[in-house]
């Protein structure tokens, strides 16, 4: 009975052995992925301005030719967040899709952790792809809930600029733009890519001056369906984007 | 004794392990014929599972999807005319508001790529928003919806059951709902009968299916008796309505006048007939392909002269359509309103 047992012993030891061994390799590994040569954590930060003055909402602010305007919600998507070196991608930002509210501070900044240092571009998409607006019942920022969602039609809004032009004449001028729409040919996603020196803080003011002084604006107060007008306006957004400066 | 405990778990281990996998009480709920193409739908992010298509059951026939609890999706979608609302051309919603299409029937969803008349919903997942927020629908807003739910007295448990939460999310609810709509599968009418060869077609239906393949089948294709397309079928646009289609989805006018084309199975439940509706029998229908086609700009090719069929053709065309009856789809239990 005591050999039969010991015979068997002979057989279970390199299988616990490998069992153990196995772990150990995969506890390593994860302690090395975490700490590695060259990274950092970069700061993101949006900084919404009309004109230079941050918007705060329901704040008066003036634009650049002196119109009075008020911004009443702000809220946009952003897609794959990435950090280039000679156009190739450093590190990606592993929170996919993010919606940023001015409504929730901490929306509009975040810490990129241990990405490479060495980086000379930033680029990132203002909306959400098609594979995302096709995708079903989804969480998170994605959840229909968040008032990103058409629900008379599937897509989703990719960015949403509400406010009133102030005029103590004529009565206030109000304006709804809800930007979306995944369908060829009036895709609105837009890519945004500019070239970075920073290295621990990435400030990207989103400045809407030009956005309210252009003609596409003034002839349209409501943009709240897929379609020409809303490929339009998206376009004028990238234009609005710039690093900030001390 | 310690080592005997030690060689019986090094040598069970793999069984639990092949038997886990194999737990799987839920693989038989969705059958279609092995004759079918796959499905358009995406089982593995939404695997179907009973308690989840009960749930989806019992939000589908639950008036509180409406803003005054009084409007449920089984109110324009009736199990016993193939989920859809017979006898009225325009389907009403919440305080007797009309609304501008006929509701559709809801048959063999897994195999749709859209959804609505114009396309308008890319996934069934999502499509319960569109009735839910519609004002001449449901009236209702999916946050309120959600808090509704979370104070009724049954819902919280009824997620936890499906999901192990009872905090309820809009995923939840989606999710489910979609699971119960896509267990509505019709597959066992004459037709598929007739195909399996357990019946034969009689003579007449033999010459209404002839007539089909030839005139009809290029959209409303065998064996879902829908190609998923949207065309213009050569209806005038209604000037009250003024319903473009497609094309208010896209602002392509190349969709302008495009419907989706609808399947026919259950066709003889289903009246009226067309996405407004303005057709009331199946000899209506045919009339209209037959005779009275108006041209435009995206008429389907197919369609650009009248279809050749004789009073006697269309005939011996209903007899066939009525062997898409599936009896066993229309008075299934399990899609009928929940007891208990």
């Amino acid at each position: 009975m005591t050999k039969k047992e010991f015979n068997l012993e002979k057989y279970i030891r390199p299988i616990e052995k490998a069992f153990t061994l196995a772990i150990r390799l995969i506890l390593l590994f994860f302690v090395f992925t975490q700490v590695s040569f060259g990274q950092t954590a970069v700061q993101v930060s949006f900084i919404p301005v009309i004109n230079k003055s941050e918007i705060e909402l329901n704040k008066e602010l003036v634009l650049s030719d002196n119109q009075k305007i008020t911004i009443t919600n702000l809220r946009f998507y952003i897609s794959k967040f990435q950090l280039l070196k000679n156009e190739k991608v450093q590190s990606t930002w592993n929170k996919e899709h993010h919606l940023i509210d001015l409504k929730q501070q901490s929306t509009l900044k975040w810490i990129l952790d241990s990405v490479e240092t060495d980086f000379d571009k930033i680029k990132f998409l203002l909306g959400l792809d098609s594979f995302t607006n096709v995708s079903g019942a989804l969480t998170g920022d994605l959840d229909p809930t968040k008032g990103m969602y058409w629900t008379w039609q599937s897509g989703y809004i990719n960015f949403k600029i509400e406010g009133a032009f102030i005029n103590s004449n004529e009565g206030n001028k109000v304006f709804e733009y809800h930007l979306g729409g995944y369908l060829p040919p009036f895709q609105t996603i837009q890519q945004i890519s500019m070239p970075s020196n920073s290295k621990n803080e990435i400030k990207l003011v989103l400045d809407f001056d030009s956005f309210f002084l252009s003609s596409e604006t003034a002839n349209m107060a409501r943009v709240m369906s897929p379609g020409q007008n809303a490929q339009t306006l998206s376009r004028l957004l990238v234009k609005c984007f710039r690093f900030y400066e001390e | 004794m310690k080592n005997k405990i030690r060689v019986l778990f090094v040598i069970a281990l793999p069984f639990v392990l092949i038997g886990f996998s194999l737990i799987d009480s839920d693989k038989n709920i969705f059958q279609y014929p092995t004759s079918w193409p796959k499905p358009h739908y995406n089982f593995d992010n939404n695997p179907l599972n009973k308690v989840q298509i009960e749930l989806g059951r019992k939000l589908f026939y639950d008036p509180i999807l409406s803003a005054n609890n009084t409007i449920s999706c089984a109110s324009c979608h009736l199990s016993y005319t193939a989920f859809t609302h017979v006898d009225h051309a325009l389907s009403h919603g919440i305080n007797d508001s009309i609304g501008t299409r006929n509701s559709p029937v809801l048959i063999n969803l897994a195999w749709n790529e859209l959804f609505m008349w114009d396309g308008a919903v890319n996934n069934i997942e999502v499509q319960a928003l569109a009735p839910i927020s519609h004002p001449a629908e449901m009236g209702e807003e999916i946050n309120h919806l959600i808090q509704k739910l979370q104070k009724d007295k049954n819902y919280p448990l009824r997620f936890y059951k499906a999901y192990g939460d009872s905090l309820i999310t809009s995923q939840h609810i989606l999710k489910s709902m979609a699971q119960f709509q896509l267990t509505l599968v019709s597959a066992n009418a004459k037709y598929d009968k007739v195909k399996r060869g357990d019946e034969a077609f009689n003579p007449q239906e033999f010459k209404g299916y002839e007539l089909f393949l030839k005139h009809c089948n290029s959209c409303h294709s065998e064996p879902l008796f829908t190609n998923g397309q949207l065309a213009s079928n050569g209806l005038s646009i209604d000037t009250n309505l003024k319903d473009v289609g497609r094309f208010a989805i896209t602002q392509v006018n190349d969709d302008s006048l495009k419907f989706k084309i609808p399947t026919l199975r259950n066709i003889e439940f289903s009246q009226p007939y067309m996405h407004d509706g303005r057709l009331n029998s199946l000899s209506e229908v045919l009339k209209h392909y037959a005779s009275e086609i108006s041209t435009s700009q995206n008429l389907k090719s197919d369609l650009k002269d009248n279809l050749p069929l004789s009073d006697k053709d269309r005939v011996d065309l209903v007899a066939f359509l009525l062997t898409l009856t599936d009896k066993e789809f229309l008075f299934n239990p399990n899609y009928s309103y929940p007891l208990q």
